[in-house]
């Protein structure tokens, strides 16, 4: 018999409760192999010791009345027994990870895209106005947009392309749109394009920035 | 508060049929008399103070059994649990008293074997093994699968196995000393209870 028939068998009359009798082919490789000799030395002694723990110890049993009188006394007293958490471990675990989530948000710098400015593209303007520089920088002015700057594009038979650079916002696209568009009735053609610009800054520095600008 | 009190009767009625099997296997799986009464008794604690929430009454047994075995697990959660250890060969030798009688050898080797069990592996076992439920009737109680119960209590063994080989071998290398001694109460045992056993 080889010691992994042996083994099978020894599991078996581990789970077997059948006197723990052993086959002549087992008791021969028994006598022969030590290793699964002390395997069947440890199911015997396995077996006889669970079997011993059926007894039942009866000594000093409450009885039930008595058992109810303190259960209830117990009860009244609140003193319930203290509940430990099933998984305390895990728990703490979490709890670690949420707050090393939250710090490498606060602390750790991101790099993203923000939009710091806007162009507006203009088409089908006049070549008169377009290509006078005072008359659109008065226009500029007259809508209190010092910063802003106007670069004239090509022009092909009697209107031109103007792009008018470094807006602040929407809004100050929107006005000098409309400005242009009371001085030019024909058919004017507008673009929008956002000016963006690669910044690094922490979550927290970025909300910080965010208030104080709106404050 | 009327309804208070019969829901209490209720609970003592219910229990009284099952009182002394639940009370024995609180003590054997606590492994010792005192904290076995002290584990039935935070049970019916926690049992009684829920027992409005059982829904199906049929199924008290289940219930009252699966209230024992957590309050068990949550026992041996506590820090104190924790920080025990469980004693050495070594330390059991020295011990005055140690008795190493048949029937007290076979209660320290279960002990041992029962030490490397986790408290869930530990409440199965015991149930299986020493109160002899079936795995049937545990898997009812678990709410699982027999085949998964029968594989839990296939780990559960292998790990006793494992851990009473390694105390066999130790006491193999120390040629003389308690375990030697228990393990001639044991062949006695084994003469004993099983004649066949070679």
């Amino acid at each position: 018999m080889r010691c992994r028939e042996a083994r099978a068998q020894i599991e078996q009359m581990m789970q077997d409760s059948n006197g723990g009798k052993v086959e002549e082919g087992l008791a021969q490789h028994l006598e022969t192999c030590e290793s699964c000799r002390r395997e069947a030395q440890a199911v015997r002694t396995l077996n006889i010791a669970l079997e011993s723990g059926r007894s039942d110890d009866e000594l000093d049993m409450r009885p039930l009345e008595s058992q109810r009188k303190l259960v209830e006394s117990r009860l009244a007293r609140g003193e319930v027994p203290k509940v430990y958490s099933r998984r305390p471990r895990l728990r703490l675990a979490l709890s670690s990870a949420l707050v090393t989530l939250v710090l490498a948000l606060a602390l750790v710098p991101f790099s993203w895209q923000e939009t710091v400015g806007y162009n507006l593209s203009l088409s089908g303007v006049d070549e008169e106005i377009a290509c006078s520089d005072e008359m659109m920088c008065d226009l500029l002015y007259s809508l209190g947009l010092y910063e802003a700057d106007i670069d004239p594009l090509c022009c092909d038979a009697s209107t031109c392309g103007v792009v008018v650079l470094d807006l602040k916002t929407e809004e100050e696209a929107g006005m000098v749109l409309a400005a242009v568009q009371r001085l030019e009735k024909s058919g004017l053609k507008a673009d929008l394009i956002p000016i963006t610009a690669s910044s690094s800054e922490t979550i927290l520095d970025r909300a910080n920035d965010r208030l104080l600008g709106k404050n | 508060m009327r309804m208070k009190q019969e829901q209490k009767e209720l609970f003592w009625q219910y229990l009284e049929p099952e009182y002394k099997r639940a009370m024995m296997f609180c003590r054997k799986l606590a492994g010792e008399r005192d904290r076995g009464d002290d584990l039935f008794q935070d049970t019916l604690v926690n049992a009684l103070r829920k027992f409005d929430q059982l829904r199906d009454r049929e199924s008290f047994r289940p219930w009252l059994y699966r209230s024992i075995v957590n309050t068990y697990t949550s026992s041996c959660r506590a820090p104190w649990f924790k920080r025990r250890r469980p004693m050495t060969v070594e330390v059991e030798q020295k011990l005055i008293g140690a008795d190493p009688s048949r029937e007290h050898a076979t209660k320290r080797w279960l002990h041992r074997a029962m030490a490397v069990l986790t408290p869930e592996q530990h409440a199965l076992v015991t149930l299986h093994e020493l109160q002899e439920w079936s795995i049937a009737e545990i898997a009812d109680l678990y709410r699982m699968s027999e085949g998964s119960i029968k594989a839990r209590l296939f780990r559960a063994r292998r790990r006793m196995k494992k851990a009473v080989r390694a105390i066999l071998e130790q006491s193999g290398r120390n040629a003389n000393g308690l375990v030697l001694e228990e393990l001639i109460g044991l062949e006695e045992a084994c003469a004993v209870a099983k004649p066949g056993l070679k």
